[in-house]
Parts: C-alpha cells; sequence; structure tokens
C-alpha cells in the first residue's frame, strides 16, 4: 500500500516534471536578460537566453563549432574526419586526383568553452541546456565560392583553348570546365566542387546537433589541402560551415492602465459609427481602437489615456516598441468592443458560413451614465519574437590524410585546451 | 595645456554624454582586451594575451613562400604559393606555445590590417594566360596569410619553379595597430578616491559611484591641474576624456554615475606601436 503510494508521487512528480518543459521556453534577450554574470570569455563564446519559467535555468547556443571528436579524454583523441585522394576511372576528370573529404561538425566540440560556462554557471547556482531551435540551416562555403546547402552534382566538360607563348608558338590545351548550380538554379563555373552532399541539423531540436558533410573537390585543389593537412593549417580558407539557429522566444506579458472616460467614448465611437452607417465591418472597428490607442490629450477629448508600465515600475503614456503598440490595440479590442459595440451575424443553419460581420453601436446606458473616470488594467503580450543564433563551424587541428591516419594535433595547446586536456 | 581648452573639451563630452543617456539603455557588449603588458616577443613571433587569460592572437613579423605540389587541371598546371610564418617552417612555433601555455585564437591580420598582391615579375612571367587562369591572390586564413594561385601550360613548369625559388611572388603589407607593453594604465579607483576626499562622488554599499555632474566637472578639470600625474597621459586631457566618458549622466537629476565594474578598471592609455609585416617587397629602380 504505501509502496503504491509512494509510486502515484513519483508518478506525479514525473507528470509535473515532464509537462513543466513543455511550456518553458527561453525568452527573448530584449525582454529578459540570462540569469548570472559572466566572464567576457563566456559571453564571447555563447549567446545566452533566460527561461520562461525556471530563474536557474541558463539555455546557450555556440558561436564556435569545431570538427566532432571523440574519446577527447585520451591522449589520442579521434577527429571525426576524413581526408583522400581519388582518381576517377572514366568519364572527363579521368586519371587527375581529385580530394574526397567527409566528416562530422559539431557546434559544442570546443569542450573548454562548454566548460568555462558550466563552470561559472554552477558558482551562480545556475543549470546550463542548449536552447530549443524551432529550425535550423546551414549552409557550407567552400574556397570562399560557394555557398552550399543540402547536395550539389557538377557537370563537367572539356573545355580547349590556344595559348600563345612569348616566342610565338602555340599549344592547345585542354582543361575540365565544371558548372554546378547556385542557389538561384543558375549554372555558375566552378573549379572548387565536384559532389558535395550534407546533414543538416534537424528543426525542432536543440542547438547541439551534428552537421555531416561529404565533399569531392576538382583536381585544382588537392595539393593545396595536401599541404594544409601536413602543416596542420585550419581549413578557414578551404572549407567552413555556418549553422542559422532560429529560436523562437517568448516576450513579457506586460500591463498597461486605462483611464476611461466613458461619456466622451461613447461620443467617439458614436461619431465614428454613424460615419460608418452605424454598419462598421471588423477592420473598421480595429481601425477605431487604434485611433483610440494613438489618441493624444487625455480622457476628455480621447475618452481614454493608456499608460505602459515599465520594467523599473513607473507608468508612462508612451508605448514601449511598435509591437507592443500592436499589441495593446489587440488588448484593447478584445475588452471595450463588448461594451462599445454589438456584433451583428447572419447565421445560415447550424454552421455559418458568413465571414464577416457587421457591428453596431450598443446602447450601454450602465456605462454612459457613469460621470467618474473608470480605471482598467489591461495585459498584453506581443507574441513570440523570432531569434536567431549562429553557429560557425570550422575545420583544425587535424593532419595526416591523404592515405595516412587524421590525427587529433596533441602538439598544440590550443587544440588541447579544445578537448579539456 | 590652458584650462579653456579642457573646459571646452569638457562641454562636448558632456554634450555627447547626455545624448548617449537619452537612448534607451542597452546591454553593453563585454569585448575581450588586449593586455599589452605581458605582450610576449620572440624570434618573429609577437604573442599578446587577452586581459587575465593566456588566449590571444600570435602575429608573425616574418614569412615565407612556399609552394605546394603540382596538381595537373587536364593538360595545364597548377601550383599554390602559400605564405607561411617562418617561425611555422622552422619548427619554433610548437615549442614557443607549449613553453608559454599560449593558447593562440588563430587571428590573421588579413584582411582586416592589410592585404597581398601578385608581384609584378610573375605577372609578367605569365602574361600570355587566358583571362581565367591569371595569378590571383586567394583567401587564406590562419597561419597562411595568404595564398597565390598560378595555373601555367606544362612547359613552363621549371620556370614557375625556378622563379618561385628565386624571387619573392606575392607583396605582403600588413600593419596591426598594437600598443607599447609599458603604455601607462589609467586606475579610475584612484581618480575616484581623490573625487570623494574632495567631497564630490559617494560610493554606495555595491561599489557604485554617483556625485552631481556640474561639482564633479569642475572637480575633475580641476584634478587635472592639481594632480595631473593622476591621469597618466602626457596630455592630461586625453586621460580625462577617457575617466568621463565612464560616467552615466542623469540630465533631470544632475547627477553622474559610474558602475562599480568601470570603477575597478585600470584603462591602457594606448602609446601606439604598430606592428608592420612586409613581405616580398620590390625594390624600385
Amino acid at each position: 500500500m504505501r509502496n503504491s503510494k509512494l509510486s502515484t508521487c513519483a508518478v506525479l512528480a514525473l507528470l509535473t516534471g515532464a509537462v513543466n518543459p513543455a511550456v518553458a521556453a527561453p525568452m527573448h534577450p530584449a525582454a529578459v536578460a540570462p540569469p548570472g554574470s559572466y566572464s567576457a570569455q563566456v559571453l564571447n563564446d555563447f549567446a545566452l537566453l533566460a527561461d520562461s519559467d525556471n530563474p536557474n535555468l541558463v539555455y546557450f547556443v555556440p558561436k564556435l563549432g569545431n570538427l566532432a571528436v571523440q574519446s577527447p579524454q585520451s591522449p589520442a583523441p579521434i577527429p571525426r574526419f576524413q581526408i583522400n585522394s581519388y582518381y576517377p576511372p572514366s568519364g572527363v576528370l579521368q586519371g587527375m586526383e581529385l580530394t574526397s573529404l567527409g566528416g562530422t561538425l559539431s557546434p559544442t566540440a570546443d569542450l573548454a568553452a562548454l566548460q568555462r560556462l558550466q563552470t561559472e554557471a554552477a558558482r551562480q547556482g545556475l543549470q546550463i541546456a542548449p536552447a530549443p531551435v524551432k529550425s535550423a540551416r546551414t549552409t557550407f562555403n567552400l574556397f570562399a565560392q560557394q555557398s552550399l546547402t543540402g547536395r550539389v552534382d557538377t557537370q563537367c566538360e572539356v573545355e580547349e583553348f590556344i595559348i600563345t607563348f612569348p616566342n610565338g608558338n602555340q599549344v592547345t590545351q585542354r582543361v575540365p570546365k565544371c558548372r554546378v548550380r547556385d542557389l538561384d538554379g543558375n549554372f555558375v563555373d566552378s573549379n572548387v566542387v565536384y559532389k558535395f552532399t550534407s546533414v543538416p541539423a534537424p528543426a525542432n531540436s536543440t542547438a547541439n546537433q551534428n552537421v555531416t558533410f561529404q565533399a569531392m573537390l576538382l583536381p585544382d585543389w588537392t595539393q593545396s589541402l595536401k599541404d594544409t593537412m601536413l602543416f596542420g593549417d585550419n581549413f578557414d580558407a578551404s572549407l567552413s560551415a555556418t549553422t542559422e539557429w532560429l529560436i523562437s522566444a517568448n516576450t513579457l506579458t506586460r500591463q498597461a492602465r486605462l483611464t476611461i472616460n466613458w461619456q466622451s467614448l461613447f461620443e467617439q465611437a458614436s461619431a465614428y459609427t454613424a460615419f460608418h452607417l452605424n454598419s462598421c465591418v471588423e477592420i473598421e472597428i480595429s481601425a477605431f481602437f487604434e485611433r483610440i490607442a494613438t489618441c493624444q490629450g487625455g480622457t476628455t477629448p480621447c475618452g481614454i489615456f493608456i499608460e505602459y508600465r515599465q520594467a523599473d515600475g513607473t507608468w508612462t503614456d508612451r508605448a514601449p516598441s511598435d509591437a507592443n503598440f500592436n499589441a495593446i490595440v489587440e488588448a484593447l479590442k478584445d475588452s471595450l468592443q463588448e461594451e462599445l459595440f454589438t456584433k451583428i451575424q447572419a447565421v445560415n443553419g447550424p454552421v455559418s458560413t458568413q465571414p464577416t460581420a457587421i457591428f453596431t453601436l450598443r446602447a450601454n446606458y450602465e456605462k454612459i451614465v457613469t460621470t467618474r473616470n473608470e480605471v482598467m488594467s489591461i495585459a498584453y503580450n506581443q507574441g513570440p519574437a523570432p531569434f536567431n543564433a549562429n553557429t560557425a563551424l570550422n575545420i583544425d587541428c587535424v593532419t595526416g590524410g591523404f592515405g595516412y591516419p587524421v590525427m587529433y594535433d596533441m602538439n598544440n595547446p590550443a587544440c588541447r585546451a579544445r578537448v579539456g586536456q | 595645456m590652458s584650462a579653456y581648452r579642457i573646459l571646452a573639451s569638457a562641454l562636448v563630452c558632456l554634450c555627447s554624454a547626455v545624448a548617449l543617456v537619452s537612448q534607451p539603455a542597452s546591454a553593453a557588449t563585454p569585448g575581450l582586451t588586449l593586455d599589452y603588458a605581458r605582450t610576449l616577443e620572440q624570434s618573429s613571433m609577437v604573442f599578446v594575451p587577452y586581459e587575465g587569460q593566456n588566449r590571444g592572437p600570435v602575429y608573425y613579423t616574418q614569412y615565407t613562400q612556399v609552394p605546394t605540389g603540382t596538381s595537373s587541371v587536364g593538360t595545364l598546371r597548377r601550383i599554390i604559393v602559400n605564405l607561411r610564418p617562418s617561425a611555422h617552417i622552422q619548427e619554433l612555433y610548437i615549442p614557443f606555445v607549449n613553453q608559454h601555455g599560449i593558447i593562440d585564437v588563430s587571428a590573421s591580420p588579413l584582411p582586416a590590417h592589410g592585404e597581398c598582391q601578385p608581384t609584378q615579375g610573375i605577372k609578367d612571367l605569365l602574361s600570355f594566360m587566358p583571362a581565367n587562369y591569371q595569378p590571383t591572390i586567394l583567401t587564406a586564413g590562419y597561419p597562411v596569410a595568404c595564398s597565390l594561385s598560378l595555373y601555367f601550360p606544362v612547359e613552363y613548369e621549371a620556370a614557375v619553379r625556378d622563379y618561385i625559388g628565386t624571387r619573392p611572388v606575392i607583396v605582403l603589407d600588413a600593419t596591426v595597430p598594437l600598443c607599447e607593453p609599458t603604455s601607462p594604465r589609467l586606475s579610475v579607483n584612484a581618480i575616484n578616491e581623490a573625487l570623494r576626499t574632495a567631497g564630490v562622488l559617494q560610493v554606495s554599499q555595491t561599489g557604485v559611484w554617483t556625485g552631481n555632474y556640474w561639482d564633479l566637472l569642475y572637480e575633475s578639470v580641476r584634478l587635472t591641474q592639481t594632480r595631473p600625474q593622476l591621469f597618466v597621459t602626457q596630455d592630461p586631457r586625453e586621460g580625462w576624456q577617457v575617466y568621463m566618458q565612464l560616467f552615466q549622466l542623469d540630465a533631470v537629476a544632475e547627477t553622474a554615475t559610474m558602475s562599480s565594474a568601470d570603477a575597478q578598471q585600470s584603462i591602457y592609455m594606448c602609446i601606439p606601436k604598430p606592428l608592420h609585416i612586409r613581405f616580398g617587397q620590390e625594390v624600385m629602380p
């Protein structure tokens, strides 16, 4: 019996625990600053967001990512990257040395940066979690020439041209000429990519998803990439990617205070509906509320005086932003429409097929005879605001390849620091 | 240094500060600042760490041009010439970073602080190539400062390799703005304390400094005359301007406020020491 009670409690706890995260969402940084204070380095490495419900939770989006690394704590971590030569057996590029490369890029590959964020957050009693994202788009940049997403297939043919040497001799050159479709679907010349595929970060996930790619590059670049791998240079000039995360961030529900002079307000409404032959359509009603929301001069000429609550608790008659102003017009309409207007809607049978209704002035004597100003509070929310954050993904700290295993560069302290050693 | 110049600049500063205050307060983006006092220079490498860290950019004063192997593109041949730091080729870089525990942030001086060009000599050598295959500078990253792409017919391979082996093919000209390691530091706290003694500023429990801004203005300008050493710069006006910028002014209440974070700063008053990086400068006849 006792056991079953306990397990009921556990299930309840589990349920509440499971329900909360579904409601909780990142807050837009313009509305709520992320909790805690962080070093310049952490703010440089991450975009941070507050949570709508849990004051001790910080969401992060890494600004820089690198190759995914396995066994980071071992003396020889394994980078998820491979690069090799490939000689096509037939076709236009037969016998030329192409480069085939592939790997997995991870936004949280800089374990030291993540550790720094974790330490600074934990010191302030805060938890960290990757930000939930609505959608993600990864763009690859190869030799600063092409922005590629998804899949690329190149069409190659042989181009012939004649070169005249300074001494007057002429020679015919036969060079592969490749073309690739750009993002707009037009063919453009390419001397970089032969084939390219990538698996992008999924939508409706979190900002720590890996991105996998495979590419085959034209012979022009093979020797350059061999050099890069020999010296352990970074690939920034050759291949980099950017993932653009779209986060649907909540905004604050704000409060506004209305001081209403009903007699004056009804005068306005009466004049307005009379002008529209006592039959306003919905959009005209919206326009009426927009007009009274922008009316300057207090309750007597306008009928209404709106004050907005500021973050510091004071009241002002200036709307904090455009988005807030639109929200307040909607909120005004919701709360005052019933008092001022009567909605008339034709009903055809059980289901109305009438798309619109008409509004006429309501004979609301209870309010019209009120001689005092009435003060009302309304709440408004501009709705979720999109927040974009980018992660730049780069390849570096690798050596070898082209017939040798690709090794993580443990000689360099910057690379060692990245895997937390 | 005449007093009226200081007062005139005080008014300019005040007006601009008031203009700043009237805008919505946005969260300041904390930047990483370089700690010039800990600059390390060793065999053509210059490392400047960020404040409070062992991370920072490593710049190089000497570069070497290194050609790649030859690629075959149809009947054409291609070589890319990389401008690589000499310290990397002489294998001095890894011992240097390991010895000092340097975390290199891989900052390239290009394209922000300079540019690369092919030399006239190599352009002349390959001037017969069609437009698409002319010598071209490629974007490079780090540590390679820049790369030059050369296409040529197979008959020219020996000539091109000879040329690269004997003469520069890339001109690099970059100037990185750095400061002297001995640049003086302006101690904000020392000036605040002097003004507190003068009865102009008060400090709260949380370390926020406030005071009437007319009094602050008058006393701080007086301080530039009576104790110019507090403002560390040759012309105390420069240090004074930097100091005054740290205050948030409230035009209605006539108060000036400095955050506790700003009050703890000690700001570099930069004595410029630009780092010139040159390669392949052709001698003008």
